[in-house]
């Protein structure tokens, strides 16, 4: 579907609500207040579908200081979060550039999400890996102010070193996953060789041991996948350093649209895509190119501001204007 | 602000774990519509487990007496020792009434982020009691999140060699659909899948 309107009139707006009750959280921002409309008490976001061919309905509402309350066919769920394993989004906006040109920490935060959504039963491990890297330096500085001894160090040591190794793994599978699909949808977008590169380096407790003592001076742990780097290359070139913004763009989207196949592939079903504000920066032949990339048995909902930068059937043009929505 | 005293004791109420300021209100005008020998029926009952209750010199469960009924009863096999975190995992663990050898209660589990070293916690004793003889199994159920297992890494470790060390397994709840459970859980029950 096609949503279209004049800058401001809502677009945006409406892209994140339907990732808001599909999700359980806004892409945009952690803060629930922002998600209320100026000079309302709350939020309420309610959305009807079919999932494998059985109704799908779920209603979320929002108050300031009571944080948000899902219900899922009627069923209230522990938390608004759990909705992100029923159905899986992707989103694409202009800002998801920084996945391409931002820091290490961007990647290893986009593809960590991939990873989870991709093998939901380790979708814990970044977590658990983070929070034990966390413990870890916690204990560094405390054995650097003589508040413990090294072997109190130990047990996070050997932590780190299994959730790490676990995590490394996890993440190679993810990336060997995406990789070839990533490659398809590049080259179809007009990017040729799209190619992924991860090498993690595994924390092993004899690695981290070698080199104890630096660690403690500098109170951090200095080797594991969360120093980890993803490459994003079309051929050799690192587009990283070396791309133009519009080849930062066609590899993010290139990205989005690789991991919405796999997806189909693993779940029997296709994911909601979300793209905003993709279609002004692509001339016609990618517009083109985009709509016969977009995965099959999904459902996509794209923004733009000229209706004519797609050609969609009546039913499938939604006109915003003013912060209302009507089928145009 | 309503009263000096209403503020005291909303403040005494927030420092209860899990209970934030809206829930300490709640509770507090609770308490005073309640009849003044309700209310005092729980003031009371604070005092007095403050007075009577204390940790088990042994294991370190809570007790009226020195030692606890569990150390105590000649019924229970001496050979196995179940380290728990936290009193109210003994209960847990009782309730399965398949369990009948003693206990451990570390007291909470190691965070250096937190500043909980292992001297912090009732490992010391732990290793004491393996070091008295007698003890063939140590059973590690401290929780299954990561401090809990580099909890039960760092004891297993020290005493490697010196009994066996046994760790409970991860699996589903009993009971449940497994279309219920969460993807970490059924994967990780899957990993320990057993030949049938
Ligand atoms: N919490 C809010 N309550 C009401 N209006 C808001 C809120 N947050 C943003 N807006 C308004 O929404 C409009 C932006 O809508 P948006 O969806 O970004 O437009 P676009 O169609 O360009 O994507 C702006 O006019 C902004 O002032
Ligand atoms: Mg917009
Ligand atoms: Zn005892």
């Amino acid at each position: 579907m096609l949503a279209v309107g004049p800058n401001g009139a809502g677009k945006t707006n409406l892209l994140e609500a339907v990732h808001l009750a599909t999700q359980g959280f806004s892409p945009r921002t952690r803060a629930d207040a922002e998600l209320v409309r100026f000079g309302t008490a709350g939020a309420r976001v309610a959305v009807q579908g079919t999932r494998h061919g059985t109704p799908f309905e779920v209603e979320l509402t929002i108050r300031p200081g009571e944080g948000k309350r899902a219900k899922l066919n009627g069923a209230a769920l522990r938390t608004a979060e759990q909705l992100r394993a029923e159905l899986p989004a992707l989103v694409f906006t202009p800002d998801r550039l920084v996945v391409v040109k931002g820091s290490p920490a961007a990647r290893r935060a986009y593809f960590d999400r991939a990873l989870a959504r991709l093998l939901p039963s380790r979708s814990s491990l970044p977590v658990e890996y983070a929070a034990a890297v966390g413990q870890r330096n916690a204990a560094l500085r405390r054995v650097a102010a003589r508040l413990s001894d090294s072997e109190a160090l130990a047990p996070w040591t050997a932590q780190v070193a299994e959730l790490g190794a676990a995590l490394v793994t996890a993440r190679e599978e993810a990336i060997a996953i995406l990789a070839p699909a990533f490659a398809v949808k590049a080259a179809a977008l007009g990017l040729p060789e799209g190619r992924l590169d991860y090498t993690g380096k595994v924390p092993t407790v004899e690695a981290l041991e070698a080199r104890l003592q630096r660690d403690i001076d500098r109170g951090i742990t200095g080797l594991g996948p969360h120093l980890d780097d993803v490459g994003i290359r079309s051929g050799d070139r690192d587009l990283r350093s070396y791309g133009s913004q519009g080849e930062q763009r066609l590899a993010v989207l290139s990205l989005v649209l690789a991991e919405a196949d796999c997806l189909a592939e693993r779940r029997g079903g296709g994911p909601l895509l979300l793209l905003d504000d993709v279609l002004s920066e692509l001339d016609r032949t990618r517009r083109e190119a985009l709509v016969q990339l977009l995965p099959a048995n999904g459902q996509t909902l794209m923004t733009s501001t000229a209706a004519d930068a797609l050609a969609v059937e009546p039913g499938q043009l939604l006109v915003v204007s003013h912060g209302r929505v009507r089928v145009g | 602000m309503i009263s000096p005293s209403v503020d005291n004791l909303v403040a005494q109420l927030t420092r209860l774990p899990g209970v934030g300021t809206r829930t300490a209100h709640r509770l507090a005008f609770h308490l005073l519509q309640r009849s003044t020998p309700e209310a005092n029926a729980l003031a009371d009952a604070i005092r007095e487990v403050k007075e009577r209750v204390r940790f088990c010199q042994v294991c370190g469960n809570l007790t009226e007496q020195e030692v606890c009924g569990i150390c105590q009863d000649p019924r229970r096999d001496r050979s196995v020792i179940c380290v728990v975190e936290q009193p109210v995992d003994v209960v847990s663990v009782e309730r399965t009434a398949e369990y009948r050898g003693l206990y451990h209660v570390l007291g909470g589990s190691l965070s250096p982020l937190d500043g909980i070293e292992p001297g912090d916690l009732r490992i010391g004793e732990l290793f004491q009691r393996v070091q008295d003889g007698g003890v063939t199994e140590v059973v590690l159920a401290t929780n299954p999140n990561m401090t809990g297992e580099a909890t039960a890494n760092y004891i297993a470790d020290k005493l490697r060699g010196r009994t066996r060390v046994t760790r409970l397994a991860s699996g589903l709840p009993v009971g449940g659909d497994l279309e219920y459970a969460d993807e970490v859980t059924l994967g990780r029950a899957l990993l320990g899948r057993r030949e049938m």
